[in-house]
């Protein structure tokens, strides 16, 4: 699965395939305005969803292995490398939301990769997500309709 | 406009002023000079000095019982009220935020804010926006009554609200604007409004 994720005119979640060379911005945005002109509205992945996201998946015991980030201090990614842990505490997670929050710190979260019952998934502020499983793209459905509702 | 008016303004009350001196002299009773012109000077200065007076307090009353609306749009990154886009921005995500002060007195009304944006800008609300705040057809639109519906009479509101914006097509040249506009249907007087606009333009590298 690598798909990009839409919204309908009634706020469903629709996720598309990616057209060949969908990564290059060329073709992203003629993908982007095709949809639009069908109805469909691309889901942005911002920091704001992506840290949700975060609060998210941890709350379900998932596993975050890699979170990257464009951050103005070289320090930030093992800061954060530093709290994602396979059973993370209270602390840890607590402390790496408000590094995601922290604009001072960090520019762009760039992409958060997970483990959801044992199947891989990876979203990237590009829009696109990958998953190696349906329940990892059921699971991202679940986050943005949790999200579009808060 | 302004200068226009007060022109304008600064010669009704010396018109007001020359009448009342000619039918009701002041300063010939409480004042000893003989100089007919003097006399009608000192009243006509009193009198434009009063009507002023009269002016601002009255003025100053309906601001009193003013809500007054503030808005402006920034570039969350940078803190103002411009963005440059580059041909590697187009479908990045830029933060933005619409900044909102609401003061003064509560006025009741189905007041509501509307941010119209280009068909190329793709744009969504951070969270914690959607209880006052929707996308309509390239508009978001905020509902100001059920922000204010839980506050008391005296209005101290201050709300950021967060939305991304991401370009959809870049075009060098293209200029843009994203401005607050107030719903003209539910206009009050009572209302000020003022907003600060958000300047958005594509350059090339």
């Amino acid at each position: 699965m690598c798909e990009k994720i839409f919204l309908d005119g009634h706020k469903n979640i629709v996720l598309k395939k990616l057209p060949k060379g969908a990564f290059s911005k060329e073709v992203a945005s003629k993908f982007r305005l095709e949809q639009k002109q069908q109805g469909y509205t691309e889901f942005l992945i911002t920091n704001d969803f992506l840290t949700y996201l975060q609060d998210f998946l941890h709350g379900l015991n998932c596993y975050i292995f890699n979170i990257q980030v464009e951050a103005l201090d070289d320090n930030i990614p093992n800061l954060i490398k530093s709290h994602l842990k396979q059973n993370p505490s209270e602390d840890d997670r607590y402390s790496l939301s408000k590094l995601l929050q922290d604009t001072e710190q960090i520019e762009k979260i760039r992409s958060l990769e997970f483990y959801y019952k044992g199947k891989q998934g990876e979203v990237n502020s590009n829009g696109v997500i990958f998953g190696e499983d349906s329940e990892v793209e059921e699971l991202l459905q679940q986050a943005i309709k949790e999200y579009l509702s808060k | 406009m302004n200068n226009i008016k007060n022109t304008l303004k600064n010669l009704i009350f010396a018109i007001l002023s020359s009448l009342a001196t000619h039918y009701f002299p002041l300063s010939s009773h409480l004042l000893k000079i003989t100089s007919d012109k003097l006399l009608s000077s000192i009243d006509l200065a009193i009198y434009i000095t009063v009507l002023n007076i009269l002016w601002e307090l009255f003025f100053s009353c309906i601001d009193k019982n003013k809500m007054k609306v503030k808005a402006s749009i920034v570039n969350k990154r940078q803190d103002n009220n411009k963005f440059i886009l580059r041909p590697n921005d187009s479908m990045e995500n830029h933060e933005v935020l619409l900044k909102l002060a609401i003061t003064g007195r509560k006025k009741k009304s189905n007041l509501k804010i509307r941010v119209s944006y280009p068909n190329y800008f793709t744009v969504q609300l951070s969270r914690g926006m959607f209880d006052f705040a929707k996308i309509t057809e390239n508009c978001i639109e905020l509902d100001l009554q059920t922000m204010i519906n839980s506050s008391s009479s005296e209005i101290n509101l201050h709300r950021e609200i967060e939305f991304n914006l991401s370009l959809d097509q870049h075009n060098i040249g293209n200029k843009d604007t994203l401005k607050c506009l107030l719903d003209k249907c539910n206009i009050n007087p009572l209302i000020s409004f003022q907003s600060t606009e958000l300047e958005i333009r594509q350059e090339g590298v």
